[in-house]
């Protein structure tokens, strides 16, 4: 039981290669690697589903404060006057955003469905709370950093392939030249 | 005899996916006070024991609709999607009948939009878990 983290097959140039012990040969995840992979993917999802519940609809008011310290406390030039000028007088709607897009990360990883699509988008709301909230008074700095490079992670290897519903979603969408670019497109993000 | 394996099966499968399920209640502030959530749909909830009686209660109904799973599914070779559908329906029946039925209109416990989303999408996660299992452990012909 194998997988490559590519949808294209590498194809071997030199005589190591053959071999298979070149070092720069793609890599395979064994079975009970790929299952260890679901179980931190399932984990990870948990993580993003537990932070749906202290900002609920129809107020998401535990959100406010957060983004409140975000336009104080910001490294990133103009930020914080976007936060102050832009984001904090449209709270509903940004409330609504920023819940629904967790909402979709805690889905895509629970069940494993467009995973790597789950995780960029858990990439880019971390980076967003790491350039905002990193350096805010109480927080180490690190927290959203790891959880950035968790996203990247989850990008980079296709983790719904076990124990989620990119196992069938990859058969149903296979390589081709001939497929359409959303094919292609969604075939990746399984 | 068949039919006896599919259910043992069933019954393992559940039981693997009823432990996956009961880890997302079982990581929280408390550790696992959400555990106390699960004794109580069921009105066994109790300061000393609830979270033990409620990891217990996931591990026993999850055998349960693991053996009801694989009873539907039964001897046929039943493909990934169908399989994993099969399984998320299970555990929306799961939450109707455990959740729902007995927590809610039995036991009266007030089911809001947090207490739906906080239930349904773990029950969601064990049937998948359920289905996916079943369908890696089912026999391949020879």
């Amino acid at each position: 039981m194998q997988i490559s983290s590519s949808a294209r097959n590498t194809r071997a140039t030199t005589t190591e290669d053959d071999a298979g012990i070149s070092p720069s040969s793609a890599v395979s995840l064994s079975g009970g690697s790929l299952y260890a992979l679901a179980i931190v993917r399932l984990l990870v999802g948990l993580l993003w589903f537990q932070q749906l519940f202290w900002k609920l609809p129809p107020s998401f008011a535990g959100l406010h404060r957060y983004l409140v310290e975000e336009g104080q406390y910001t490294f990133l030039p103009g930020y914080g006057y976007i936060i102050q000028h832009v984001f904090l007088p449209n709270f509903i709607l940004l409330g609504a955003i920023t819940w629904t897009a967790e909402l979709l990360v805690a889905l895509s990883l629970l069940f494993g469905v467009f995973t790597r699509l789950g995780g960029l988008l858990a990439t880019l709301l971390a980076l967003q709370l790491y350039i905002g909230l990193a350096y805010a008074p109480g927080e180490w700095y690190w927290t959203y950093g790891m959880l950035v490079l968790l996203g990247i992670v989850l990008v980079i290897i296709p983790s719904g392939r076990r124990l989620g519903v990119d196992q069938w979603l990859a058969t149903r969408l296979p390589y081709s030249e001939q497929t359409g670019r959303l094919a292609r497109i969604g075939r990746w993000f399984v | 005899m068949v039919m006896m394996k599919t259910l043992r099966r069933g019954l393992l499968a559940g039981l693997c996916a009823g432990f996956f399920a009961a880890l997302l209640f079982i990581v929280d502030y408390g550790p696992a006070n959400s555990l106390n959530t699960v004794a109580r749909w069921l009105g066994l909830d109790s300061s000393g024991s609830g979270r033990l009686v409620g990891f217990l209660l996931m591990l026993l109904l999850g055998a349960i609709f693991g053996a009801l799973f694989s009873t539907a599914t039964g001897r046929r070779d039943i493909a990934l999607g169908r399989s994993l559908l099969l399984g998320v329906l299970t555990g929306a029946m799961e939450w109707i009948i455990v959740v729902y039925v007995l927590g809610d209109l039995v036991n009266h416990l007030r089911i809001d939009f947090g207490s739906w989303l906080f239930t349904f999408i773990p029950l969601l996660v064990y049937g998948l878990l359920l289905g996916s299992l079943s369908y890696q452990w089912r026999p391949r012909p020879a």
